[in-house]
């Protein structure tokens, strides 16, 4: 009794239906007839009284389908002749509406045929009521419940089987010793394009296979038949009879009967046609990646956390000298470079690693070769999916060529500035030659005219001063008004006659007779021609001048004319007595400029012609060429200075700036003709020299003339 | 003594005259005044002067082409020439200065310039070898 409890239990539970709480065996009887039922309540220990049977009794089919419907029932005994039902027709509709419940028909004698046809449509036994004893009961309760069980669980794992069959992707089979199938899932069937895979049964895979994959997989099972050795995991391409390829990852197992006998294979397999293009198209962009890098004639590389080379292409194991990039595993700067430039390196790289930074730069490297090569290198963070840095990536990029070409095109262009900036020198050299070119016509026209007033006014002049001569013969001479008259008329010829002289002289063309001289003999003759204006002044002469004056390229005649020029303007200044002092000596040229050249408001330098209100004469831009003379006394070593001082009256402020202008003078009519200034001045400046008046300290003016010394800026002509 | 012939070309009438008063006031002198440049050449060949006083600037042809001519002609090229001139340009100068029978004298000028000039020119033109420059 025991093992029936169990079964029940165990069989029911695994069936899922469920246990009667009591763990009793829930009987249902149905029969109409009072006798039997007390019959089988009597057999079965009556209404339970054991424990191990909850018996109950229902006379017609409706109610038992009243009762099944609301309660569980472990067994049915039927009858089948019922008020509401009779015959096979009663089993057939208790058990099309509950199948799973197992029936033993209770019939009588008349009815045995009835109740075998039963069995036959799923009755689990009959019994012939008039042979029913307690204990051929029992077990056939017992028997009826367990093969009900035991069918219904072959049942449940047949289905089990078929929905892994039916409803699996993986292709599951089942074959033979021949390889031949004897079993097939539905995604088989499918995968062949066959409806059913029923239809497979006892074909093989040659008949769905190109020979080039069918027979190796025969050969793959016949192995597993003979070894027993599984084959597991094996990827397979698969070239379909229509022209198909696909790829799939088998398991074959040997088939073993329940003996351990091998009577043929089973496997599963999966179509990873997808998931092996995937891996084809990974591979692909991969190798792609991998060629392109390594074509690439950059260096590309890739270094990990530890600053150890992961990967690079082939431009860095050429650069390096290895023969494959797979080499460069594992490496490190300092297996490559020198200790200094793998220390630097590494400095940058952790820079990268750890603040994330990128560097741009170039560096100069010697390849393999021991040549000089020019790098630009970048280097970032290699990030992963996250963001987190996980190592660097480096391009470095040879660009020596590009750098010769640039320092070619640098060279190039450094000599085409010059080359412009020679043109633009040459332009102005140009400009100013053609300037002078037309202050020398003007200056030609300027003396064409001077030198037509000149010999209107001089024959003139010599009609008068001819007609004099031959009056004062003949006019009696003992009138000393009229002696007087005729010294008058005389000098006022000899001014007219200078006047014009100095107006010839000022407009006549610019030519300098240029000969080594010192200009303290030019002084010294110069002095020789006012000395006796000196004398009458009674002028007192101081005289410094240096023994050690360099000899200087000078037109004599010309300077002395602009020294006796100054002196006859200083001694003008001193009507009565006064001190006349001349001075020369070295200094550097651009000290000389510092000191004297730089405005103020009484000293005037180097002619500020106002070219309103002058006349023609002066038409040359003094201010241009001064500015060109005091820049080359910048540039040049000594210049010869002389000095010309007086005590005397001095310039007043509003006239210094009128000085050099022609026609301009403060003597009274008479002393002087305003040509004077500049005269001397157009001559030092003929020179290449300079000029300047000023005012002294206290009194008087101070003039001064410098020239450069020897071997330095000439004094030029027009 | 005979008086020298002394011709002056000069287009101031005013100053020809006066020059001829006062060189032959000095009774030394026989001078010849003509104001035309033009007619230098012939009055000078029919005057035969023993020297030639000759103004530069003046108008038509001027002093130092009128010497040329003379220079061309067999019966003048060696008469002594004193230019007169009011300015001295540079090119004639340059041309001329340092040739021999040629004086400069710079109006305006006096009496006694004059003379002297006519008297050094005759005795170089006698001489030959005297050196001559610009006064």
């Amino acid at each position: 009794m025991e093992g029936l409890i169990t079964l029940s239990k165990s069989g029911y539970f695994d069936l899922g239906l469920g246990v009667s709480t009591t763990g009793a065996t829930r009987v249902l009887h149905v029969e109409d007839k009072a006798d039997d039922d007390l019959l089988f309540k009597a057999t079965l220990g009556g209404n339970g009284a054991s424990g191990l049977f909850c018996l109950n009794n229902v006379p017609r089919l409706a109610d038992a389908f009243d009762f099944m419907t609301h309660s569980d029932v472990d067994i049915v005994l039927l009858d089948l002749n019922l008020p509401d039902s009779c015959g096979i027709e009663t089993f057939e509709k208790l058990h099309a509406e509950f199948p799973s419940v197992p029936v033993i028909i209770l019939s009588g004698h008349e009815t045995e045929m009835i109740a075998t046809i039963a069995v036959k449509k799923g009755a689990q036994d009959y019994l012939v009521k008039d042979e029913i004893n307690q204990k051929a009961l029992i077990r056939s309760i017992r028997y009826a419940i367990e093969r009900n069980h035991a069918a219904r669980q072959a049942a449940y794992e047949r289905r089990l089987l078929s929905m892994m069959m039916e409803n699996i992707p993986d292709r599951i089979y089942f074959k033979d010793e021949h390889s031949r199938f004897v079993s097939a899932s539905r995604s088989l069937a499918e995968f062949y394009n066959i409806p059913d895979s029923k239809a497979l049964i006892g074909k093989s895979d040659f008949d769905s296979f190109t020979n080039d994959y069918a027979q190796p997989a025969f050969d793959d099972e016949q192995e597993i038949i003979r070894t027993g050795k599984p084959m597991i995991g094996k990827i397979e391409r698969e070239t379909l009879l229509d022209g198909r390829v696909c790829w799939a990852l088998t398991t074959k197992m040997p088939l073993r009967e329940d003996g351990g006998k091998i009577v043929g294979t089973f496997g599963i397999t999966k179509d990873i046609t997808e998931l092996f293009e995937i891996k084809q198209t990974l591979d692909e962009e991969r190798n792609l990646l991998r060629r392109l890098i390594d074509s690439l004639p950059d260096h590309i590389y890739v270094k990990d956390l530890e600053c150890r080379f992961k990967l690079c292409n082939e431009a860095v194991a050429a650069f390096f000298g290895l023969t494959s990039p797979n080499e460069i595993f594992g490496k490190k700067d300092s297996d490559f470079f020198s200790r200094e430039l793998a220390a630097t390196f590494l400095e940058e790289d952790h820079l990268i690693l750890k603040k994330g930074q990128c560097v741009n730069r170039e560096y100069e490297s010697r390849d393999k070769t021991g040549d000089t090569r020019f790098m630009m290198t970048t280097k970032v963070p290699l990030r992963d999916a996250h963001g987190a840095i996980v190592g660097l990536v480096g391009i470095n990029r040879d660009v020596t060529a590009l750098k010769t070409f640039n320092d070619r095109l640098r060279a190039a262009n450094e000599n085409l500035e010059k080359a412009l900036t020679d043109v633009k020198k040459s332009r102005e050299e140009l400009e100013e030659a053609h300037a002078q070119i037309l202050d020398g016509e003007k200056l030609k026209l300027t003396g064409r005219m001077a030198a037509g007033i000149a010999h209107e006014v001089k024959n003139p002049l010599a009609i008068i001063s001819m007609g004099m001569e031959c009056l004062s013969q003949s006019i009696p001479m003992d009138d000393p008004a009229v002696t007087e008259i005729i010294k008058d008329i005389n000098d006022a010829i000899q001014r007219a006659n200078l006047v014009i002289g100095d107006l010839l002289d000022f407009s006549k063309p610019r030519s300098l007779a240029l000969k080594p001289n010192d200009l303290n003999t030019i002084i010294e003759q110069s002095l020789l021609f006012v000395r006796h204006e000196l004398n009458i002044k009674h002028i007192h002469m101081v005289k410094r001048l240096s023994v050690q004056l360099p000899a200087l390229n000078l037109d004599a005649g010309r300077i002395k004319q602009v020294f006796v020029n100054l002196f006859m303007n200083a001694i003008h200044a001193m009507p009565d007595k006064g001190q006349l002092t001349v001075s020369t000596f070295v200094m550097p040229a651009a000290e000389f400029v510092e000191r004297n050249c730089k405005p103020s408001r009484d000293s005037i330098r180097f002619s500020t012609a106002k070219k309103t209100g002058t006349p023609a004469i002066i038409t040359k831009s003094e201010s241009g060429e001064s500015v060109r003379i005091t820049q080359a006394f910048k540039n040049s070593g000594l210049a010869v200075v002389a000095r010309v001082e007086d005590n005397g009256t001095g310039i007043p402020e509003q006239n210094l700036t009128s000085i050099f202008e022609p026609f301009f003078t403060t003597k009274l009519s008479g002393k002087g003709h305003g040509l004077g200034l500049p005269v001397t001045k157009q001559i030092v400046d003929l020179h290449g020299g300079l000029i300047e008046l000023k005012n002294g300290s206290y009194v008087g003016v101070c003039a001064t003339v410098a020239f450069l010394a020897e071997g330095d800026e000439k004094g030029g002509s027009v | 003594m005979n008086k020298k012939k002394i011709l002056i070309v000069d287009d101031e009438a005013a100053f020809t005259r006066m020059v001829k008063y006062a060189l032959e006031k000095t009774g030394r002198y026989e001078v010849r005044e003509e104001n035309l440049s033009v007619r230098a050449l012939d009055v000078a060949l029919e005057f035969q002067p023993d020297l030639a006083i000759l103004d530069i600037m003046m108008p038509d042809i001027d002093g130092s082409q009128v010497a040329q001519l003379f220079k061309t002609d067999e019966r003048l090229k060696d008469t002594p020439i004193i230019f007169m001139t009011a300015i001295i340009p540079k090119e004639e100068l340059e041309s001329e200065a340092n040739r021999k029978y040629i004086l400069y004298l710079r109006k305006p000028v006096t009496l006694v310039q004059i003379v002297e000039g006519i008297e050094q020119a005759l005795l170089t033109a006698n001489t030959d070898d005297a050196p001559v420059g610009p006064f």
